[in-house]
Parts: C-alpha cells; sequence; structure tokens
C-alpha cells in the first residue's frame, strides 16, 4: 500500500514536471525567425526569414520568402499570394501581405501581422508559368 | 525487545507518517497547479501583461504635434470645453467622463442626441492602430474629428469651431503657436457662421459657396484642433493597480498580498483554461484587434435582415469592421491622406488592412480592460449590464449572429467564472496623470 502510494506520488511529480518541460519548449520555439518547408506538392523548398526574432505579435512587419525547385534553382518571376490565419478559431490574417519579387528567388512580403497567441498557419501560393504549388508554414505565437 | 503488538504499532505510525508525507505532497502539488505558483510559461505571461512591460507610446507619424506638450495642454482645453457643439452643452467630457475612466455609463452614447453605439474607454489609446469600435478612423485625430461634426454628438460644425478658435484670445495664441497663422476669419463675406461640407443643407450650401482654398483652410484649422486633442488624449496612460503590484512583486520571487486567492486564481484562468489573453493581451489587456466573439445584435434575431442588408448602403444591423475598414480606407482624413503628416510608408497598418467579408463581418474592437469595472455596461452597444453577465456569454458558445463567431465553449464552472470577475476587478487604477489634466482648466 505504501509502495503503491510513493509510486504514484513519483509519477504524478514526474508527469507535472513533463508537462512543464513540454510547455516550456513550445513557448520558447513560439514565432520563429526563420524556418523552411517543401511545398504540398514537393516542387518547391521554401524557406522565409522574417524581420524580428521572434516573429512579434501586433506588430506589422515583413518577411523574406525564398523560393528554390527541388534541385536547388532559383524560382524567379513566380506569381506569390499569400493567406494564413488561426485554425482553431477559424478565422484568416488581420491584414492582407502583399508579395514583390526581389531576385535571387526572393520575394519580400509586406503587411504580415499576428494578433493574437496561438497556433498560427501561413500559405503562400507560388504560381510559376508551368508550376502552381503552396507552402505552409506553422507559427506558435 | 517489542512484542508483536507493538511492532505492529510502530508499523502503523510509519504507515500513517507515509499517508501524511503523501498528503504534504498531493497538497503542494495540487497548491502549486492552481494556486500562487507560477511556472516559467505563466511567469512569462504575467510578464507580458505587466504594466512595466508597457512601452512609450508609438509615435503617431500622421500628427506632428502627436508629443507637443503645448499642443497637448491646448487639446486638454479644447478637450473640456462645450462650446464646440451646437447647443453649447457637449464636449468630448461629456461621454469621456474622466472619474468613470473616460466612458459614461450608457449602453449608447448621449451627446445632442443618441448614438448608435456605446463610448468606448480611452486610456491608453495612445497604442491603438484603430479607433471606434469600428475602426473606421486609423488615427487619433482622424477619430476625434468625426464626433465634432456628427448630428447626434456634437452636432456643431468646422466653420463654427475655427470662429471660435479665432475669437478666444487664449486659444488663438495656442493655436498660432503651435500651427502657425489662422486664415482672416474675421472676414465673414468669406468665412460664414456655420458652414460644413457634411452638415444640414444651409450649413452645406454656405460651405459649397466658399472658395476652395477657404474651404480647405478651415478645414486645417479643425484637423490641426483634432491634433491637439489627440495630443492630450496620447497622455490618458493608466496607472499601475494592484494586478501590477503582484506582478511585480512575484516577478521579483516575493511574496505579496495584492490580489486574493480568488484573485489569483482568476489570474490563472485568463492566461490559461478561460483563453482571455488571448485577445486581452499585452500590458493594456488588448491586441487592439477585431473579433467576431459572437455579440448579440437585436436586428439579427429577424433573420430576413441580415439577408437584406447586403442589398443597402445602411445595413440594418450592426456590421462592424466590414464597414469600418472600408470607411477608414475612404476617409480624406486617413493615414495616407492630404491632411495627414505621415509618409506612405509610415501607413502600414491602412495599406494593409484586411478588408475581407469573412475577416471583417460582425468583428468588433477588442477593447482594454483596465478599469473594466468602471466601464459597465459592456459591448458595442452595452448588451451586456454586468462583468458577470459578459462571462456568462464567453463561457457559452454563443450561436453566430453576424458572421462567423471565434468562440469556443469554455465550460467554467461557476467558481471559476466568479474567481474570473473577482481578478477583473483588480485591473483599476487611476490614469497616470497629474490631476489638473483630468478636469475642466480653470
Amino acid at each position: 500500500m505504501r509502495r503503491f502510494k510513493v509510486g504514484l506520488v513519483v509519477k504524478k511529480c514526474a508527469f507535472l514536471l513533463g508537462c512543464l518541460i513540454i510547455a516550456v519548449t513550445a513557448y520558447a520555439e513560439s514565432g520563429d525567425q526563420t524556418a523552411e518547408a517543401i511545398s504540398e506538392e514537393s516542387h518547391f523548398r521554401v524557406s522565409y526569414k522574417a524581420q524580428y526574432d521572434p516573429v512579434p505579435l501586433n506588430q506589422i512587419h515583413p518577411w523574406v520568402l525564398h523560393v528554390e525547385d527541388m534541385e536547388g534553382n532559383l524560382v524567379e518571376k513566380a506569381v506569390v499570394t499569400v493567406d494564413g490565419g488561426m485554425p482553431a478559431h477559424n478565422h484568416g490574417l488581420p491584414t492582407e501581405p502583399v508579395a514583390t519579387e526581389l531576385g535571387g528567388g526572393d520575394y519580400l512580403i509586406e503587411g504580415i501581422k499576428f494578433s493574437m497567441t496561438g497556433s498560427w498557419e501561413m500559405w503562400f501560393y507560388i504560381q510559376t508559368e508551368t508550376i502552381t504549388d503552396k507552402v505552409k508554414f506553422e507559427l506558435e505565437m | 525487545m517489542f512484542n508483536t503488538r507493538m511492532i505492529r504499532l510502530i508499523s502503523f505510525h510509519r504507515y500513517l507518517y507515509a499517508l501524511f508525507v503523501c498528503w504534504l505532497l498531493f497538497n503542494n502539488v495540487a497548491y502549486a497547479a492552481d494556486s500562487s505558483e507560477w511556472d516559467e510559461v505563466e511567469l512569462s505571461i504575467l510578464k507580458m501583461q505587466w504594466i512595466g512591460s508597457l512601452p512609450a507610446p508609438p509615435p503617431d507619424p500622421s500628427n506632428q504635434v502627436a508629443d507637443n506638450i503645448d499642443a497637448a495642454r491646448f487639446g486638454h482645453k479644447l478637450f473640456f470645453d462645450s462650446r464646440f457643439s451646437s447647443g453649447g452643452k457637449v464636449s468630448c467630457a461629456t461621454c469621456h467622463v474622466p472619474e468613470k475612466s473616460f466612458t459614461d455609463g450608457l449602453a449608447k452614447a448621449e451627446g445632442v442626441g443618441t448614438t448608435m453605439r456605446g463610448t468606448p474607454s480611452i486610456i491608453g489609446v495612445a497604442h491603438s492602430p484603430w479607433f471606434f469600435w469600428d475602426g473606421r478612423s486609423d488615427s487619433l485625430w482622424a477619430q476625434a474629428l468625426s464626433p465634432l461634426e456628427s448630428d447626434v454628438e456634437h452636432g456643431g460644425n468646422r466653420m463654427q469651431y475655427a470662429h471660435i478658435i479665432y475669437n478666444d484670445a487664449d486659444y488663438r495664441k495656442s493655436y498660432q503657436n503651435i500651427f502657425g497663422p489662422l486664415p482672416n476669419l474675421g472676414d465673414h463675406d468669406r468665412f460664414p457662421k456655420n458652414a460644413a461640407p457634411n452638415g444640414n443643407a444651409d450649413a452645406k450650401s454656405r460651405w459649397n459657396a466658399m472658395t476652395e482654398t477657404d474651404r480647405n483652410d478651415v478645414t486645417r484649422v479643425f484637423v490641426n484642433m483634432s491634433k491637439a486633442i489627440a495630443a492630450y488624449e496620447r497622455l490618458l496612460m493608466p496607472s499601475a493597480s494592484r494586478f501590477d503590484e503582484y506582478v511585480a512583486a512575484t516577478l521579483q520571487g516575493d511574496n505579496s498580498n495584492a490580489l486574493t486567492n480568488d484573485e489569483i486564481a482568476g489570474l490563472k484562468l485568463f492566461i490559461g483554461k478561460a483563453m482571455c489573453v488571448t485577445c486581452h493581451q499585452g500590458p493594456l489587456f488588448t491586441n487592439h484587434g477585431f473579433h467576431n466573439v459572437g455579440a448579440p445584435d437585436p436586428a439579427s434575431k429577424k433573420s430576413w435582415i441580415p439577408f437584406l442588408s447586403f442589398f443597402k448602403d445602411k445595413p440594418l444591423f450592426d456590421v462592424g469592421r466590414y464597414k469600418g475598414v472600408k470607411e477608414a480606407q475612404a476617409s480624406e482624413f486617413n493615414c495616407l491622406g492630404e491632411y495627414s503628416d505621415a509618409n506612405e510608408s509610415d501607413c502600414a497598418e491602412i495599406k494593409f488592412a484586411n478588408t475581407k467579408y469573412l475577416a471583417t463581418l460582425g468583428a468588433f474592437k477588442v477593447p482594454t480592460l483596465r478599469n473594466i469595472s468602471a466601464t459597465a455596461p459592456y459591448f458595442h452597444f452595452g448588451q451586456f449590464a454586468t462583468l458577470s453577465e459578459v462571462l456568462d456569454h464567453y463561457n457559452k458558445t454563443p450561436e453566430d449572429v453576424v458572421g462567423h463567431n471565434e468562440l469556443t465553449e469554455l465550460k467554467l464552472s461557476n467558481n471559476e467564472l466568479a474567481q474570473l470577475e473577482a481578478f477583473l476587478h483588480s485591473l483599476t487604477s487611476p490614469p497616470a496623470i497629474t490631476a489638473e489634466l483630468l478636469s475642466a482648466p480653470d
């Protein structure tokens, strides 16, 4: 009986400590300044770099999106459009960001803003003369 | 030495002792989970909400006198002066009453008539990029213009107001020191007593009879008086509340009696299970954003009205930000307009504002919760008389009223709701401004 009780305490403490570590880790990863992802149909390797580290809450700021094909060639003259939001709250971005090509596979994305804490998604739709694909980044704010 | 009975007795004592240790451990764990112990994540959120994390207000490039103290002193006088109204009885302070955290205690504001919505608090308003419940202005000075000429608020007109400034020696001197010379408003052939582009038919026809240069000069005076009022309003910051006192001590690792156990439990819910901090985030307890929280709208109970409303310029139910953002973008007084002092690059909020139907329909500005005890009734037209009613609304999953509401069911117990309400009362504090600026000047 005694051994059972002590074991339960140890397990409970370990569980709580685990929860705390997980929570701290998730928080530390929030709003990463850079990330890389493969587009949904594996046509593009895409990365972004936000102006600030970490990505700020409630502040309009730009990102630079870098787009390459899977062989590492720069993707230029693509039409990039932006969408995003918080699936858990079923709403989009508070702003309508706009993409402008900078050259060298880079696209300036102006007007990004995250207005709430929680899980956000950013979608970039990339359209070249021959290919249309999209890529998703997830951020914990 | 010990007989079997004694050995059993000692074992039983050990068993009781072990039970006691277990009770202590469980008790401590429970205490850590729901009382005044905070983990690292919670502490970082407390710091985010703490008044000590409130930076200086962001600059307002659209208002070159935004942080000019002479303009703020001039604006203070204008704010409390009821001559700036059609009947001489309504000032900005009529609805923004300092003793009520710059609100008026009414569901819908009462100027010379009854307005469409309630008076929001203007404490900490310098930090907001958008103004009015529906965000139809993108600067504090542009916001101040609108009530001055509204036929249900101040009810006057810009020509009348320019004359008041011109004919008051003190105002005239202050104005000219800050903004430069006034036009020669003593010439009544050029500048009639009352005239405005949006007033009654007489005022409109007199306005249209003026030269374009004179009209622009008068509008410039009107804009400048609003920029002075904005400079005053930018000074209205909250002071530390009991919540801030508690957080300051907690961040230092000290004990604090500033909050009761119920208030601490409510704070824990606020930043956790109740998810209030998702939108009421930062030291002003607002993200300055627009959200649809399923606020009741009496008009929407008639199911055919929302449908019909899209065929009218003036919707029959309150669409909130959906209409507000379009008005802001169309306004000649926005950040990009000729009366703004900003460069285009300073105007990101209005350039990139989301105007889409799904993002804006039925969305209203998130109000500050600082001094929430003093600002009843609640929501944009005072739908809820008490904080308890507000919390009850959030605790359920209200049906969509206008557009899609973002709320999820919270499943808070009555005790938890009471704790949350107790915490909200700890956010009360006077404005951090000298008393002379909180009442009409002598």
